[in-house]
């Protein structure tokens, strides 16, 4: 895990960028973009599994969080605020289209290509943890790789019991281990 | 690999493909902030106008081209809690759906199952429930309650297909509404649904010692849990699966406690069972064994694993006492009944040459004791002076009470 992670995130900085998002200073945007993108971006793409819809709901909650950061009221904890509305983005996408798209391997390869600094090989693994997890499995474990939260954090965040939460923590643990022996 | 190398493989992987459209971003959010500002600048919108006169259209034409109101064939109330009631047609096609309760409106909110037929509905429900945790491994359990018994068989065999389907270790248990008025007064004295109320009252009718303030707190998923008692089998009632025990301790660490507490091992005794039960506020496992030709009823609290009663009673003692008393006594010397089914007469029949059993010796001196509420219950079938006595110990009104009581007669000898 990075050290930023082993950290975790520092909610005195993500509350300051949001006050100035508040007063109009584009430049906390980018700060908090630069610290929380890739913490929404895979969430999202843990909820829709799709690289195209992931990246419209990671611009459609930056989005509501830039139009929300005016009434904005920290509780100490800015980043649970930024994932419960990427997670309602989310699921509304998911009402409106009705059905997540499951990429073929083939297609994660092709985007794989595009990106010239992405090993194939690891984002092969991401698209088996995408595919091989299930819904809530994959939302635990991408919450907890990214975010450094405690378990009782993200069960906050998902709603959802502890114990659930842990559950399914072990049992994801337990198939990519199993992926990544296969894969040796 | 181990799971902090994996996360670290993820976290990385998906930093790298995160796009960056923080600019995209700032654009478009300045772009909707200068729309709004010029919508609210202009003198007039035709906008309001437009959505008024366009919602008084579809109001006409919903009026105009509505199908004739359809005929409510069956109602489905479901229990998890939350609680949503399903109407259906002759055609099993959905009519409404409705959260009986605020979370129930909560989950209903959202689902376009209108029309549906009653399978599809079922299953957006219920992927619904698991999505937001309301169903999850320790609250695993619905309550079906349905007014048409012709399709009870049906729903239960969709339901377990569906949580099949979802790789969902649930519960189902499925009842017939009765037609009692009653259970709509007692359903909103405990704020509760009507098939909880039907459930529970049925389940005080075969155990009176339960109590309906109680069992009202109780969720689904426990109150199946005293569905899977054998002494608590309600005829008419279909349950599938097994109730969740995650937030217990377990059939297995409840027995170790239990035998631990006598000293036996698991290869020392016989005629083990074990019940699942309701008592002192909380979910008890009742754990009944012989050790040392001595019948056990051990009672093991389900969430702390303290032992809240122990029974004993020495096989060698009542045979013998059995065989110099009278020869027509047979019954009602099992005296482990515990409460539930019980052979033990009605009280009023002591003295007949057999022991009155240790329901009846509870009740004796709980009464005596003015005890409603008491704890650290022992019970132990002793000789005394050559006569077969109960000695009693508990603790009650902040006071630890002994009693010493005639096996045969159900006589105070002894009261400290």
């Amino acid at each position: 895990m990075t050290d930023f992670c082993k950290e975790g995130i520092d909610d005195v900085l993500l509350d300051e960028c949001l006050e100035e998002i508040a007063s109009d200073n584009m430049d906390g945007f980018r700060k908090l973009y630069e610290l929380t993108s890739h913490i929404l971006y895979g969430f999202s793409l843990s909820i829709v599994k799709d690289e195209y819809s992931a990246q419209d709901c990671l611009h459609d909650s930056y989005i509501k969080i830039i139009e929300a950061a005016k009434t904005y009221v920290s509780k100490s904890k800015p980043l649970a605020w930024m994932l419960t509305i990427t997670r309602n983005t989310c699921l509304q996408r998911l009402r409106e289209n009705k059905k997540q798209i499951n990429l073929t391997e083939e297609q994660w390869i092709l985007q794989a290509k595009e990106e010239d600094d992405v090993n194939v090989v690891d984002k092969e693994f991401l698209n088996q943890c995408l595919n091989q997890l299930d819904d809530k499995e994959r939302q635990v474990i991408i919450l907890h790789s990214l975010t450094g939260y405690k378990f009782k954090e993200i069960a906050q965040i998902l709603k959802l019991p502890l114990s659930t939460v842990l559950s399914r923590h072990n049992r994801a643990i337990k198939k990519l281990q199993q992926i990544v022996k296969q894969e040796e | 690999m181990t799971p902090e190398k994996i996360k670290e493989k993820i976290n990385k992987t998906v930093q790298k493909i995160t796009p960056d459209i923080s600019e995209q971003i700032i654009l478009d959010a300045r772009k909707r902030v200068h729309q709004e500002k010029k919508e609210k600048s202009r003198g007039f919108s035709w906008k309001p106008v437009l959505i008024f006169a366009m919602s008084c259209l579809l109001f006409v034409t919903i009026i105009v081209t509505r199908p004739a109101t359809s005929v409510v064939a069956a109602t489905i109330s479901l229990d998890i809690n939350p609680s949503i009631e399903i109407t259906l047609d002759e055609k099993d096609k959905v009519i409404e759906i409705f959260g009986k309760n605020e979370e129930g409106i909560d989950v209903v909110e959202n689902l376009n199952v209108k029309g549906c037929q009653v399978k599809v509905a079922l299953k957006t429900l219920i992927e619904s429930l698991l999505e937001q945790g309301y169903l999850n491994d320790s609250a695993n359990s619905i309550l079906v309650t349905v007014d048409n018994e012709n399709i009870t068989a049906n729903l239960m065999e969709m339901i377990e297909d569906i949580l099949a389907e979802d790789d969902f270790d649930g519960s189902v248990v499925c009842q017939n509404l009765k037609n009692n008025p009653d259970l709509v007064k007692l359903a909103e004295t405990y704020n509760i649904s009507i098939g909880r109320a039907q459930l529970i009252t049925e389940l005080i009718a075969l155990d009176s010692t339960y109590n309906i303030e109680e069992l009202a707190k109780l969720n689904v998923t426990q109150l199946n849990l005293l569905l899977g008692n054998s002494e608590n089998t309600i005829p008419g009632i279909q349950r599938m699966g097994q109730a969740s025990q995650k937030e217990y301790i377990g059939e297995e660490k409840a027995k170790e406690i239990a035998l631990k507490s006598v000293k036996a091992s698991a290869t020392e005794i016989s005629d083990y069972t074990m019940e699942i039960d309701y008592r002192h506020h909380n979910i008890v496992y009742v754990i009944k064994f012989v050790y040392n030709n001595t019948d056990y009823v051990v009672m093991v609290n389900g969430t702390s694993g303290v032992i809240l009663e122990c029974e004993q009673e020495n096989r060698q003692y009542k045979h013998q006492y059995e065989h110099s008393h009278s020869s027509s006594s047979n019954d009602d010397t099992s005296g482990h009944n515990h409460g539930k089914g019980s052979n033990s007469g009605n009280g009023n029949n002591y003295g007949n040459g057999s022991c009155i059993g240790q329901k009846n010796v509870k009740r004796i001196v709980l009464n005596h004791a003015n005890a409603s509420e008491y704890s650290n219950y022992k019970s132990e079938l002793c000789l005394q002076d050559g006569k077969l006595v109960y000695c009693i110990e508990f603790k009650a009104n902040s006071r630890q009470c002994k009693y010493v009581i005639d096996a045969n007669t159900g006589e105070i000898l002894e009261e400290k």
